[in-house]
């Protein structure tokens, strides 16, 4: 959380902090302290009306890059192209977040995020304590995407699983790491009657009934 | 044949642009906006006003979504861009991270009023320390003269063809009135651009409503009429007439508030 913070203050952009229904229902102990990420660029572009008339105002704003006296005037389109470069920037200097266990020797892997991946670290771990070689991975930055890692984890594996509560939101971007190796849905909408509770689907042992069925009918682990 | 300007020899004065006599805030070039629209002269007398007062280097002005938009890259103020509707809240983030700023938000009725109604109403509310200015000319100016929520009954648009209807289109919003009897409100008027008189007593608005804020008695709020014949659908030279007959009777010009005049 801290670390958003840090990233849209140094790179002037904003970082999306992506929270699910869980999170807002629930609470835990959580450690509040301060986190030093190294000192910030300075704050030469903030406004504090103290360059209205002196011939070089600043300006912050998304459509009028400068103003129509400055030095170096640039126009919305360059200012739009030169957006393309930040952004390369940006991703070359953050490393992707992501969590990973048990996947050295996994003949399956299951890829999950947010709250759901709690559970199914926990099925997993359950799973390998049966003998099951499975393995989990979950990313924690959704962009820039744990792609290359989530290629390495995934090498010794002949099934990979996505596990999401909703129509199909990542197994995009899993597909679109692991390239021509098929992902396969594993999850998918959850509602309790009342249509706001919490999911259903969302327990150890359904998460776990899941797993199975996946490593069985793409043919690996017992059963098989 | 009488030559009334002699062509025989260089002219006693140099000749004068535009430029020369545009105010220090302004810098040179001219603005994009259509012939007759009554935006810039409003434009005019804020940063007249600021200057006069004093605030020159204290100034930030927070821009709405507008054909006014197109002014922020020409003043020699900073200015930081809203999103639609958005700019009383903006305002109120830099008013409160630099106390001492003078800190004014220029927006357009489509822009407050439609887009972004509950920014200036809970920033009213809060009584921030800020002045928010309306150029209120009925329509969606930008794209092309739709109707808006101040859009006065009777009065033509690009969806309203047949003028403004109740029954079909609900009645328009008073801004000034609206606002003027929340607690955190210090300062409310309504002026014009119609006319040198109304850009006058605009003016003098202007410095009650920028007094208020600089006093850090509260809200402050003008409403400032502007002509729009491009998207009235008028000649140019009848908008003025047209802002006085038509809007002028329902939205009416003059000081609605003025708390510290009230309480001494």
């Amino acid at each position: 959380m801290q670390l958003a913070f840090y990233l849209a203050d140094k790179f002037r952009n904003p970082v999306m902090f992506m929270g699910d229904y869980y999170l807002a229902h629930v609470f835990e102990a959580v450690d509040t302290g301060a986190v030093d990420f190294g000192a910030l660029p300075r704050k030469d572009w903030a406004l504090d009306g103290s360059s209205s008339g002196t011939g070089n105002a600043r300006i912050v704003s998304s459509i009028m890059p400068t103003k129509r006296n400055a030095p170096v005037y640039v126009d919305y389109g360059t200012y739009l192209e030169t957006s393309g470069e930040k952004i390369a920037v940006m991703e070359r200097q953050m490393e992707p977040m992501y969590e990973q266990g048990s996947c050295e020797d996994a003949d399956c892997v299951i890829v999950a995020y947010g709250t759901p991946a709690r559970i199914v670290r926990y099925v997993v771990g359950q799973l390998r304590a049966e003998g099951l070689r499975v393995g989990f991975f979950r990313p924690v930055t959704l962009w820039p995407f744990p792609s290359a890692q989530l290629v390495a984890a995934t090498r010794s594996a002949r099934g990979i699983g996505v596990y999401e509560l909703n129509a199909g939101q990542m197994i995009d971007d899993v597909r679109l790491a692991v390239r021509d190796r098929n992902a396969i849905s594993i999850g998918g909408l959850s509602f309790d009657s009342s249509g706001f509770g919490i999911a259903p689907e969302l327990t150890p042992r359904k998460v776990a009934m899941r797993i199975r069925k996946f490593m069985a009918e793409s043919g690996q682990g017992p059963g098989a | 044949m009488k030559c009334y300007v002699p062509t025989d020899a260089p002219p006693l004065e140099p000749a004068r642009l535009v430029d020369d006599f545009a105010p220090p805030l302004i810098l040179p070039g001219a603005h994009k906006l259509c012939a007759g629209c009554g935006e810039p002269a409003a434009m005019r007398a804020v940063v007249e006003m600021i200057e006069a007062m004093g605030f020159t280097n204290r100034t930030v002005g927070v821009f709405g979504i507008g054909c006014y938009t197109s002014f922020s890259p020409g003043l020699d103020v900073e200015v930081m861009q809203a999103l639609h509707g958005r700019a009383p809240s903006l305002a109120t983030g830099l008013k409160r991270v630099h106390p001492n700023s003078i800190v004014f938000t220029l927006q357009g009725d489509g822009d407050m009023v439609n887009e972004g109604l509950q920014e200036v109403i809970h920033t009213a509310a809060r009584g921030e320390n800020v002045t928010c200015i309306m150029l209120n000319n009925g329509v969606f100016g930008e794209t092309g003269g739709h109707m808006t929520a101040t859009t006065v009954l009777g009065q033509r648009t690009k969806n309203s063809l047949e003028g403004r209807n109740a029954k079909k289109h609900g009645y328009p919003i008073k801004m000034a009135e609206m606002l003027a009897p929340l607690d955190g409100v210090a300062y409310v008027a309504r002026g014009a651009t119609n006319n040198a008189r109304n850009i006058f007593r605009t003016r003098k608005m202007l410095r009650g409503a920028l007094a208020a804020q600089d006093q850090k008695r509260g809200f402050s709020f003008v409403e400032i009429l502007t002509m729009c014949p491009t998207g009235w659908f008028i000649e140019t030279a009848e908008a003025p007439d047209y802002l006085h007959d038509k809007m002028a009777s329902f939205h009416r010009m003059g000081v609605i508030k003025d708390a510290a005049a009230a309480s001494a």
